[in-house]
């Protein structure tokens, strides 16, 4: 019995957590100035910039980000050696407790790949990225 | 005093004011700093065999060239370095600029393609493809490398610099441009185009 009221309880507090897909309304992980680089009509990839700021307490990590316009969002960073660009995937990213991480053209960035045909005509999008502790969060995007 | 000596003298005080004025002037423009790392003496480039998007360029001479390298497919810096050219651009009124993006993967960057990229970014934007040979030899005389690999953006590398070559062809600087603006980079072109019995 008592263990049976532990797995209720256990699946209560599993479907809590799911349901709470919005933490950005608990100012937990705090997303600004996101846009996304217009492109040539042509071009099948382009590049996304945000500034993240962890509120919370606990160091966080930024897992995945999607985008209903891109098969694909990666997380890079270019790096700038000895007057050379180079790209290196990023496949965490780590955000500590009350830190902001910038990402910015010539630094880290995310790569959309494979743009819908669409792409070139908006002006705003959006993109889900999902957080270790913060969840999934959903933010608006320009496209400029 | 006769007045005519008063009337010679003022002028004579007068036109030494004005040389010595001028003389200032002249020290401080020839010596101001520029944000550019010059190379000096300067260096022939080698680009033979290279076609353009815009019939009259030419990076054999004639005009002042900033010139970058890249590929249309790139994601990060080659957009942002785009954008910094067509702002830089924007804000210079010299007529004796160009400003040159050479692809690195002449394979996959036709001249239409280079002519699309450019188009979006800015219309004045030369693009240039040279094949393989002709391409390592220009990367070679700006003392740089790049390599590309198709599908490969992570091992794919090339130059970040903006290289200033001069109206004789001859490379005599370059900016690194994550250190400056855009505004900045013109303004410097602009002065160093006005100055440049200074190269």
């Amino acid at each position: 019995m008592m263990k049976a009221l532990a797995v209720l309880s256990f699946c209560l507090m599993s479907a809590s957590a799911v349901g709470k897909t919005t933490p950005a309304q608990d100012n937990i992980m705090v997303v600004t100035d996101a846009w996304i680089r217009k492109m040539p009509p042509a071009s099948t990839l382009s590049s996304g910039y945000f500034k993240l700021t962890n509120r919370s307490s606990k160091n966080d990590q930024l897992l995945e980000v999607t985008s209903p316009v891109a098969e694909k969002v990666e997380l890079h960073e270019t790096v700038l050696k000895d007057g050379m660009a180079k790209m290196e995937a990023l496949s965490v990213l780590n955000i500590p407790a009350g830190d902001t991480v910038t990402f910015e053209p010539r630094g880290k960035h995310l790569m959309l790949l494979g743009l819908s045909p669409k792409f070139s005509e908006l002006e705003q999008t959006h993109l889900t990225l999902i957080f270790r502790h913060a969840g999934p969060i959903v933010i608006s995007v320009d496209i400029k | 005093m006769k007045l005519a000596t008063f009337v010679i003298m003022s002028l004579v005080s007068l036109l030494l004011s004005i040389g010595a004025g001028y003389l200032i002037f002249r020290t401080q423009v020839t010596q101001s700093k520029t944000i550019s790392y010059p190379i000096t003496p300067g260096i022939p480039v080698v680009a033979e065999a290279f076609e353009y998007t815009n019939p009259e360029a030419s990076l054999a001479g004639g005009k002042w060239t900033v010139l970058s390298f890249g590929y249309t497919h790139c994601p990060d810096i080659c957009p942002a370095t785009m954008a910094q050219l067509a702002a830089i651009l924007n804000q210079s009124s010299s007529t004796d600029l160009q400003v040159v993006f050479v692809t690195i993967a002449p394979e996959v960057d036709s001249l239409g393609a280079l002519a699309a990229y450019r188009e979006h970014f800015h219309p004045s934007i030369i693009g240039a493809r040279g094949e393989a040979a002709a391409l390592a030899k220009l990367a070679s005389s700006l003392a740089t490398t790049f390599d590309y690999i198709e599908g490969d953006n992570d091992n794919t590398f090339h130059s970040s610099y903006y290289y200033l070559i001069n109206p004789k062809g001859e490379w005599v600087g370059y900016y690194k441009p994550e250190e400056h603006s855009s505004q900045a980079i013109a303004g410097d072109l602009s002065q160093l185009i006005s100055t440049q019995e200074t190269f």
